[in-house]
């Protein structure tokens, strides 16, 4: 009996200096399985360097979880070849070991993480790139977690707000800027707006500004006051809260923008941008919606709305660069509205267009489509929220659209499921695609993944429950929304819950896997 | 007849000193507000970077503070609610005290009255105002500013 004590203390004991001795490892920085939000520079969202297939994905079980010190995480992961790197919350960016899930390391420099995570190299030293919706951006030593250099950018707006991720290429960090002045309406004496959306370009070494392009290009006149003696402004607004994508054949930098906050309209908004990575300047840009000027002013029927108010149909999913087979290059983007684009990048024309569903403030397509290049299939996932609702019927589900045409190859609508959760079930959040794959992640908590051939349902996981946590914090699951989940080797990281916007709120880290065995 | 025969012995009632607070709560933001609209400081979006909010916050407060109870201050030692509720701030002695020490002593405690406002983001500190308060139910019925100015509240 004794002997059988001892060796299963020790045991024991070995299980947990191996543990131990795991998180004090530094991060392993030979391999990122991708590169800020979608998950390679043309933003496909496709992870081809994964195990989980159309015929794995069945086999998948939750390795461990995590949980967040917020209930409204708006992150998304970087995973290297035995660590994932993650904003949380209040603590800040956070290594953790990822086969167990503890704590590398932790740098508390940006409190308010909102983004995907890019990585370079600055002498060969390799550094993670991401923003704060506040604090600005901040490059990060990957394997030691200290502060390289941390900044705003506030030269041209004094309120930016960093919600979309930055892109890392080269020896230049892309950093998206939108503007808290969307929010600044509803203070019914606040002077809305004077601030336009903007794409800075910055030195990867030093974070110095390298070029700025203002989405605006005039500058704001006064147009009016209301309470006698605020005064009005305009135009404002176009901000970029979606990531960009990177052309490398091109040297151009895509990315969509917003609506105006404020009358007159521009060109500008709504639309989608080709901008040249050396020198900031605009090669084309493509408007898809005109007259759109909304700010949050509107929900509230503040004296700050518009007048006329607009369907505020951004494009917050970022651009995505495909090559067809016929050799022939398209962006495709999907709005708010509900429509999907395919677009020339050489003159911004339209290819072909496709309209999904009633669209809406919260989409139709919310934060981001994705590409299956096997089938040369876009992925479109619905939203279609009761929120500022457009024309037609409601379509909240999964939409796969051939890219060479934009035909619709197959749909599947999404059940709605009231017990105990919210019973909107569309598709809000980003997706991601693996080899045969898509993964979505619901409003109503649902994480499912689709065969890409047909639409079928492969696996699903109700995420809607408390989960015990590697960190020992209470966690429980919510709406799955923002950035989405992610595939990377033979993990799929989901991230649950999003209190914002009416959504569930959530604050669980999910790490699923497909065994290696499983995988051979 | 000297200040300190003159106000020995009238302590006024507690009540009178909250309401007198209630109101100097009320109209300082009320005035606060009319001079934001008046003078544009929270209009612009510069208004709203880093900590210009609350350093425009106390640009706004103070002038407005001042504004109301500068004068009535100096001179009679009373804000516009002792005025209207028939107390003033008397020194130890009786006396109208020095105007430095009824605004940049005594006058600093009054921002404090709006820590339970802002609870959610003082947390416990929000306390901190009935804490002064505690130190008048003392048979001096001086609160803790009293104290730190060396002053105490008395009927006219």
């Amino acid at each position: 009996m004794f002997r059988v004590s001892l060796i299963v203390g020790i045991l024991i004991w070995a299980q947990l200096s191996l543990a131990n001795e795991s998180c004090t490892q530094k991060p392993g920085i030979n391999k990122f399985f991708q590169t800020g939000w979608g998950v390679d520079l043309a933003g496909q969202r496709f992870q081809a360097d994964t195990t989980i297939t159309s015929a794995t994905a069945r086999e998948l079980s939750l390795k461990w979880s995590y949980g967040f010190s917020t209930d409204r995480p708006r992150v998304f992961p970087l995973v290297s070849e035995d660590t994932i790197f993650i904003g949380d919350g209040g603590l800040g960016l956070v290594a953790l070991d990822k086969h167990t899930g503890c704590t590398r390391w932790q740098n508390k420099d940006i409190p308010d993480a909102a983004t995907a995570i890019s990585h370079g190299t600055i002498d060969g030293q390799a550094v993670l790139v991401l923003s704060g919706r506040e604090s600005g951006v901040i490059a990060v030593d990957a394997i030691s977690g200290e502060t390289l250099w941390q900044r705003t950018i506030t030269d041209d707006n004094p309120v930016a707000m960093y919600s979309g991720s930055p892109l890392v290429y080269e020896q230049q960090v892309f950093v998206p800027l939108s503007s808290m002045e969307i929010g600044l309406s509803v203070i019914p004496f606040y002077g809305c707006c004077t601030t336009s959306g903007g794409m800075a370009a910055l030195d990867l070494a030093t974070g110095q500004t390298n070029w700025y392009l203002r989405t605006i290009p005039e500058q704001p006149e006064v147009t009016g006051s209301h309470y006698f003696f605020v005064q009005t402004h305009g135009p404002s607004g176009a901000p970029v809260w979606g990531a960009p994508t990177l052309d490398k054949k091109r040297r151009l930098l895509y990315y969509g923008t917003g609506q105006n906050y404020s009358h007159p309209a521009t060109t500008t908004s709504d639309a989608i941008f080709a901008v040249d990575i050396d020198t900031g300047k605009a090669r084309w840009i493509s408007q898809f919606t005109e007259g759109d000027a909304f700010n949050m002013a509107c929900t509230t029927s503040g004296v700050n709305c518009p007048d006329p108010m607009g369907p505020d149909v951004d494009f917050g999913a970022p651009p995505v660069l495909v090559q067809l087979n016929s050799g022939k290059d398209l962006v495709l983007a999907g709005q708010k509205s509900g429509d999907v684009w395919a677009i020339d990048p050489d003159t911004g024309d339209t290819v072909w267009h496709h309209k999904i569903g009633r669209g809406g403030a919260l989409g139709g397509v919310h934060w981001g489509i994705a590409y299956d290049p096997q089938h040369e299939r876009v992925l479109i996932p619905i939203s279609d929220v009761e929120a500022m609702p457009g024309e037609g019927e409601a379509e909240p589900g999964m939409f796969a659209l051939d890219a060479a045409t934009g035909e619709r190859s197959w749909s599947v609508p999404r059940v709605s499921r009231c017990e105990g959760r919210q019973c909107w079930s569309g598709l809000s959040s980003g997706i991601s695609t693996g080899p045969g794959i898509v993964v979505t992640g619901g409003l109503d908590g649902m994480i499912e993944i689709y065969a890409t051939d047909n639409g079928d349902l492969l696996w699903a996981d109700d995420t809607l429950r408390d989960y015990e946590t590697v960190n020992e914090v209470v966690a429980y699951g919510g709406a799955i929304d923002a950035h989405g989940p992610t595939i990377a080797d033979n993990q799929l990281i989901v991230i649950s819950g999003y209190g914002g916007f009416g959504q569930r709120p959530g604050n669980a880290l999910l790490v699923y896997e497909v065994t290696k065995e499983t995988t051979r | 007849m000297s200040a300190s025969k003159r106000t020995a012995v009238e302590h006024p009632a507690i009540w009178r000193r909250i309401v007198a607070t209630g109101i100097d709560f009320i109209l300082v933001p009320a005035i606060s507000f009319v001079l934001m609209i008046v003078t544009g400081l929270m209009e612009t979006a510069d208004a709203y970077a880093g900590y210009q909010p609350w350093f425009r916050g106390v640009i706004l407060g103070t002038t407005a503070y001042l504004l109301l109870n500068g004068w009535l201050l100096c001179r009679r030692g009373q804000t516009i609610g002792k005025w209207m509720t028939r107390i003033r701030v008397v020194t130890l002695n009786g006396d109208v005290p020095d105007w430095w020490n009824l605004i940049l002593v005594r006058a600093l405690f009054f921002p404090l009255l709006y820590l339970p406002v802002l609870y959610p983001m003082v947390g416990i500190f929000a306390v901190v105002p009935f804490i002064d308060l505690a130190f008048a139910i003392s048979a001096q019925r001086r609160s803790l500013h009293d104290l730190v100015a060396g002053t105490r509240v008395a009927a006219v």
